[in-house]
Parts: structure tokens; sequence; C-alpha cells
């Protein structure tokens, strides 16, 4: 009997100090979850701030690239205005044989004016909100086979229609990030994009043929002109996709929502 | 009776070929790895302790004492492995060595391995392994590994650990003053069961990233 009872006590012991233990388990687990959830709500706020630094800068430069957009035009434009009027002037009291010279000259300056507005206009933010994100794009190839730099071409598929314009603007800008790079380092000859509207996303890839790089090389995948590709396609809440190889161009790929 | 023990073994083949199974997600770490053959070496211990002590009723406190002494050693060692405070780090190493001593001493002057049940052993270990969890779990609360316990073997392996040893502490305490009758036994397969549940789930549902 004695016996019994002393097994009985242990057995309520035991329980006891299981339920003791499995209090503190269970603790634990709610413990787990306060800190999840607290660190979920730190996160969210941390990318919140995050985009609405990469939003500012982008502002910051929109900004800037209108106020240069504005110089060119108002400025050095005006000037080579004035020197295309006094041009004209001196043509007229100028003698036969130096007349065509002067014309030449003039041809020039005339010249320099519509590539300086051109550019101007590629600059400015306000030109690609009216134009458009298309006009904008075929604008830019023209000019690149204008001027020679490259031989590009433009082409368009699906339906047509426009974004808003902080997307577009931003569209831009990684284009012109992607076709600077172009001209500058890759030595291409060819450069081919193409504007896909399907029916809930715009694809728009651009590809050229140049020397291309290695992108599993560090300081090329955190080269500062990737970083602003990829941290501005997530501010439209795109996607990007890069692929370039030695010797075998670089090509973007860029899906944006509707 | 015979039924009862031979739930052991099978509980114990059961844990060793699930972990066999989920060897993938474990084979990162050293201690997990260990694990496994300790389940291994544990289900040796069974089989012999049911062959030799319950079918042909020879006395099978050596093997069983043994199984005491490696089990505590492996899990004081598993423990410490996990913690990377230097002042935690140092109060279970000081508990293991200071029970290193006490074993030594204890089996050289006063108690006999080969004929009797090693109870102070035992119950000593268990409070020195239930301690060393607390304090993983104090580590634990402090670290960003609480956020996925779930998919971690350690902490399955902890509870496992935790319920059992704080659930035998009692049962040891009892054991040498009465006969081990039903209750007791009873609660010691219980025991067992939860621990074995715990082993066989944090196999199944932790993940390979979490076990490193």
């Amino acid at each position: 009997m004695e016996q019994e009872r002393i097994q009985i006590l242990v057995l309520v012991v035991t329980i006891i100090v299981i339920v003791l233990a499995a209090t503190l388990v269970v603790f634990l687990l709610y413990f787990q979850k306060k800190k999840t959830a607290y660190i979920l709500k730190q996160r969210e706020i941390q990318q919140r701030f995050d985009k609405e630094i990469t939003k500012s800068k982008l502002e910051i430069q929109e900004q800037a690239l209108q106020n240069i957009s504005w110089e060119i035009h108002d400025n050095v434009g005006q000037l080579l205005s004035v020197a295309k009027i006094q041009l004209n002037i001196l043509q007229l009291n100028a003698p036969q044989e130096q007349q065509i010279k002067i014309q030449e000259t003039g041809d020039i300056v005339s010249k320099s004016l519509q590539e300086l507005r051109g550019l101007a206009k590629s600059l400015n933010p306000d030109a690609i909100k009216n134009r458009g994100f298309e006009e904008s794009i075929s604008n830019e190839v023209d000019r690149f086979n204008r001027l020679k730099f490259v031989n590009a071409s433009l082409k368009i598929l699906g339906e047509p229609f426009s974004l808003s314009n902080e997307k577009e603007i931003i569209l831009f800008r990684i284009f012109q990030e992607f076709s600077n790079n172009t001209l500058k380092y890759s030595k291409a000859k060819n450069l081919a994009i193409s504007i896909n509207y399907t029916n809930n996303q715009l694809e728009f890839i651009a590809e050229d043929d140049g020397i291309g790089f290695d992108l599993t090389d560090e300081s090329n995948q955190n080269g500062i002109g990737l970083l602003n590709m990829k941290s501005r396609t997530k501010l439209i809440g795109g996607e990007i996709e890069i692929k370039s190889a030695k010797e075998k161009g670089t090509k973007i790929f860029i899906t944006c929502p509707k | 009776m015979i039924y009862l023990f031979i739930i052991y073994p099978i509980l114990y083949l059961i844990i060793l070929i699930t972990g066999i199974i989920n060897y993938a997600k474990i084979k990162d770490n050293f201690y997990l790895k260990l694990f496994l053959f300790f389940i291994a070496y544990s289900l040796t211990t069974e089989i012999l302790g049911f062959v030799i002590g319950v079918l042909y009723e020879i006395n099978t406190y050596p093997i069983n004492n043994g199984w005491i002494l490696v089990s505590h050693f492996f899990y004081l060692f598993f423990f410490l492995s996990l913690l990377k405070s230097a002042f935690k780090r140092n109060i279970v190493k000081y508990g293991i060595v200071c029970y290193t001593i006490y074993t030594l001493i204890n089996i050289s002057f006063f108690s006999d391995y080969l004929t009797e049940f090693l109870d102070i052993n035992s119950i000593v270990g268990g409070i020195l392994i239930v301690i060393s969890i607390m304090i993983y779990f104090s580590e634990l609360v402090q670290s960003d590994g609480i956020l996925n316990l779930k998919k971690s073997m350690f902490f399955w392996i902890s509870l496992g650990a935790l319920f059992f040893y704080i659930g035998v502490i009692p049962v040891d305490v009892i054991a040498k003053f009465i006969n081990f009758g039903v209750v007791l036994r009873v609660i010691t397969l219980l025991l067992n069961l939860l621990m074995a549940g715990f082993f066989i789930t944090g196999f199944i549902v932790s993940e390979k990233e979490y076990n490193r």
C-alpha cells in the first residue's frame, strides 16, 4: 500500500514537472511569434524607407537633368541661334567665294542646334511625359542612327497602351543607362530594341552585340549602373533580367506591370 | 509484461529509420550526425537489454549504466556545441568537468558499476542536462534562431531531451527506495514515447539550412 502511494506521488510530481516544462515551451513559442512579427514589421519599415530614398534620389536626378536640359535649350541654344543669325548677316555682305563656306558653317551650326534640342528633349522629363515612352525611345533610336553611333532598330509588338508618367520616365532612364553603356564601352555595332505590349504588362528588351562583360564578376555585379537599373525597376514594381557574357553582347529584359 | 519492454527497441528503430531517411537534412552538422550514431547505440542497448535482461533474465546493469553515462555526456557536449556566449559555455564546461570527476570517484569508490543502478549519477546528469537546455533556450530567445524554431532539428532534440530528463528525475529519485512498480514503468514508457515523438517530428519537419 505504502509503495503504491509513493508511486502515485512520483506520478503526480512527474506530471507537474512535465506541465511546467510544457509551459516553458509554450512561452518560448509565444515569444517566437511576437519576435517574428516584430522583425517582419522592422523589415517592412526598412523596405519602405529604402524605396523612399530611391524615389527621392530619382526626383533629385530628374530635377538636375531638367535643369541641364533647360540650360542647353535656353542658354547654349540661344547662343548658337545668335551665331546663326550673325552668320546669315555676314553671308549677305561676304564676297562670292566665301559665301559657300559661310553657308556650310551655318549648316553645321543649324545641325548642332538641332542635335542640342534633341538632347535637351531626351534629358527633360517633361518632354518624355509629353511625348510618351514609345516616341521618346524612337527619337533616341533615330538620334543614334543619325549620329552613326550604332545601328539601332526598334520593334513594337502588341496593342500599345500608355503607362503612368512615373513608370515611363523610369523605364526611359533605364534604357538611357543601358544605351550609354552600349555607346561608351561595348563597341557594339547593332542595338536592337523591342517593346512588347501584352495583356497586363509591358515587356522591354534591349540587346547589343558588343564586348559584353562577366556577370559573375563581383565588381560588375555591383557596378553602380546595374544597381541603379535594378533599384529603379523595383521601384515601378517591375522585374529586370540582365544577361551578358564576354564577347557575346549584353541583353536586358524588363517587365513592367500595366 | 514482455510486450512493454519490446516497445523500446521498436521506438528507437523507428527514430533511427526516420533519421536515415532524412539524413540529407542533417549531414552538414557533426553533432547531428553523432546524434544518429547515439540513437543507433541506444537501439543496440535496448536490444541487448531486452535479450539479456528480459529473455535470459541476466543482470543488465553494466549495459544500462553505460548508456546512462554515454547519453549524459552526449547531450552535455551536444548543447555545449550550440552555445555561443563564452560565459554560458563556461557554465556547461564546468558542469561537465564536475560531473566527470564525480562519476570517476563514485564508480571507483562508492557505487558498483556492474551490480547496481547509478542513481545519483542519473539524477545529477539529468539535472545538468536540463540546466544546459535552459541555458540553450535563454540564448535562443536572444538570437534570430528563434524565428525558425520549428525548422531546427536542434530545437526538437532539446525538446525531447528536456521532457525526458525533467520527467525522469523524480522516478530516479525514488527508484532505489521502492520496487520498480507498474506506475513507474508506465511513466518511463510515456516519457520515452514523448521523446521519440519529438525526435521523429524533428527529423520530418526540420530543414537542411537550419541544421548547420
